[in-house]
């Protein structure tokens, strides 16, 4: 369960890459990417969520390339962008059962998968314009893990939660890390550091593995000028 | 000065009530304000600014009534939303000109002010650049200068360091910080290390109600012989965990170990922490808080 990036140069259109000779591995667990504003974190993770080709070097998941059959792949994949949800007029719950058509999930446990979810993450079966943040949030969620994937992405999963819902997301992140690897980005490192296995910290020069917070305090890791 | 809210009420159509009673002394310095999504933060910074009239209540900002002369409040006053609408193609001297004549400052001191807040929120070197590349802190930058033409007493901010990394954050922090040493700065917030870092009182909300007022160390001290250190195997975990509430968990490969809040020892075996701003948080708001 190893997400390799190998020597990564990602952009958009034509132009300069964005981010260039990107290096890093990470196994089950939980990992914070971090890094300043415009550095290209969100870039990394739709590249490592096989939404955007790199322009060089190889993303390699469980020793092969995401490239190399990226269907196949995607069943193994949760992502959870960054932008919040804005589904007028549709439930929850059709919203739900229609991505898990869409994943391939069978018709007969389909409805099973559904309100299995609905229920762990408390959302109500009410019209997504009616949920607060925080169950947007939750929703997004609920539809990254239908497939029950290996490899979770979250993109800045705190931004606009409030205290509790902070807490509540930790505690389920720490269960969800147990068996599977959750890249996630965050603005608030503090807010998720008590969990995470590892940090990847991005500046415009590559990836920094900054490695297991329990052998290297974030004391001595380098500030970013 | 100070602001003063005394009963203060606000029902939205179909008997919804954001606000249920609001009574609060805003002192000079930075004043956090905290509280669930939902809480009523918005609307009371709302109501404050203005925007909004209350239902019933007092408010008095600096000796004025604010229900009375609004017009007053408003020249004394700054506010800085959690959202808010940018020109992609000005720069930002043209956008804050345009945002002082609005607020009636005119010719040469329009002029004298714009220079003045771009230098102080560190933007006089982004001048010509169109706001439509600026970075997220660099918007909010741009937020509070806006709030600051007309030089106010109060500058009111909804959530400012939302999106914001940390480098940005602690700047801002300290920029605000700085503001508030002649102003009243009324914050608020989702992070706890915002309120920590630079807030000399806070208030908790909760269902449009005031929970707390206080010093931050007076809100970790709710939270005072309640949080514990907790080791245990997994698959005892898997049983206990619906009974206990945690503020953080980190597994290895066959234990758990957690920070868990409760009004006793949990299962007789954890250790005493101390407890911080969030756990104080967490308690008072918390359910299980009773």
């Amino acid at each position: 369960m190893t997400l390799i990036f190998d020597q990564v140069a990602l952009g958009y259109r034509h132009g300069e890459p964005v981010l260039a000779d990107l290096s890093f591995e990470a196994s089950r667990g939980l990992y914070l990417l971090t890094g300043p504003n415009g550095v290209g974190k969100s870039t990394l993770l739709k590249a490592a969520a096989s939404l955007l080709r790199p322009l060089a070097g190889a993303i390699r998941w469980r020793g092969r390339s995401i490239w190399a059959d990226p269907v196949a792949f995607r069943w193994e994949l949760g992502y959870v962008p960054q932008d919040p949800l804005d589904l007028p007029g549709q439930s929850a719950r059709d919203w739900l059962l229609y991505l898990a058509a869409l994943k391939g999930i069978r018709h007969l446990s389909r409805r099973s998968r559904v309100d299995q979810l609905m229920a762990e993450l408390q959302l109500a079966d009410e019209f997504v314009a009616q949920y607060s943040t925080g169950m947007k949030q939750r929703l997004a969620l609920a539809a990254a893990l239908l497939n029950d994937p290996e490899l979770l992405i979250l993109d800045e999963p705190t931004t606009a939660l409030d205290l509790e819902e902070k807490r509540q997301l930790r505690a389920r992140l720490s269960e969800l890390a147990a068996d599977r690897l959750i890249l996630c980005a965050t603005h608030v490192p503090e807010e998720l550091d008590s969990l995470a296995d590892g940090h990847l910290y991005l500046t415009t020069h590559g990836v920094i593995d900054r490695g297991d917070p329990l052998r290297r305090g974030p004391e001595d890791l380098p500030r970013s000028s | 000065m100070e602001i003063r809210f005394e009963g203060v009420q606000k029902i939205y159509p179909g008997q919804v009530k954001a606000l249920d009673g609001i009574d609060l002394t805003i002192p000079v310095g930075m004043y956090g304000l905290l509280g669930p999504n939902g809480a009523g933060k918005t609307t009371l910074m709302r109501i404050l600014c203005t925007l909004m009239e209350p239902t019933a209540g007092k408010i008095t900002v600096d000796g004025i009534d604010r229900l009375v002369e609004p017009e007053r409040v408003r020249r004394i006053l700054g506010y800085l939303p959690q959202e808010f609408g940018l020109y992609r193609r000005l720069t930002a001297p043209e956008y804050l000109d345009f945002v002082g004549s609005m607020k009636g400052l005119s010719g040469a001191e329009r002029r004298r002010q714009v220079a003045d807040v771009l230098e102080r929120v560190n933007l006089t070197h982004e001048r010509r650049k169109p706001l439509g590349g600026y970075s997220g802190g660099m918007k909010r930058r741009l937020g509070i200068a806006q709030a600051l033409l007309g030089d106010p007493k109060i500058l009111v901010v909804d959530e400012p360091t939302a999106g914001l990394d940390p480098e940005e954050r602690l700047r801002f922090r300290n920029l605000l910080a700085d503001l508030s040493t002649s102003r009243i700065v009324l914050l608020s917030t989702h992070i706890a290390s915002d309120i920590e870092a630079t807030c000399q009182s806070v208030a908790v909300m909760q269902k449009g109600r005031v929970r707390f007022t206080g010093s931050p160390t007076a809100l970790m001290q709710a939270a005072a012989g309640q949080v514990w250190q907790l080791d245990l195997p997994a698959a005892e975990y898997e049983r206990v965990r619906s009974t206990l509430k945690v503020v953080s968990a980190r597994r290895t490969s066959d234990a758990v170990s957690l920070r868990v809040l409760a009004p006793e020892r949990p299962l007789g075996i954890g250790e005493s922490l101390p407890p911080t701003l969030e756990d104080g948080y967490l308690c008072l708001t918390g359910e299980g808080a009773a």
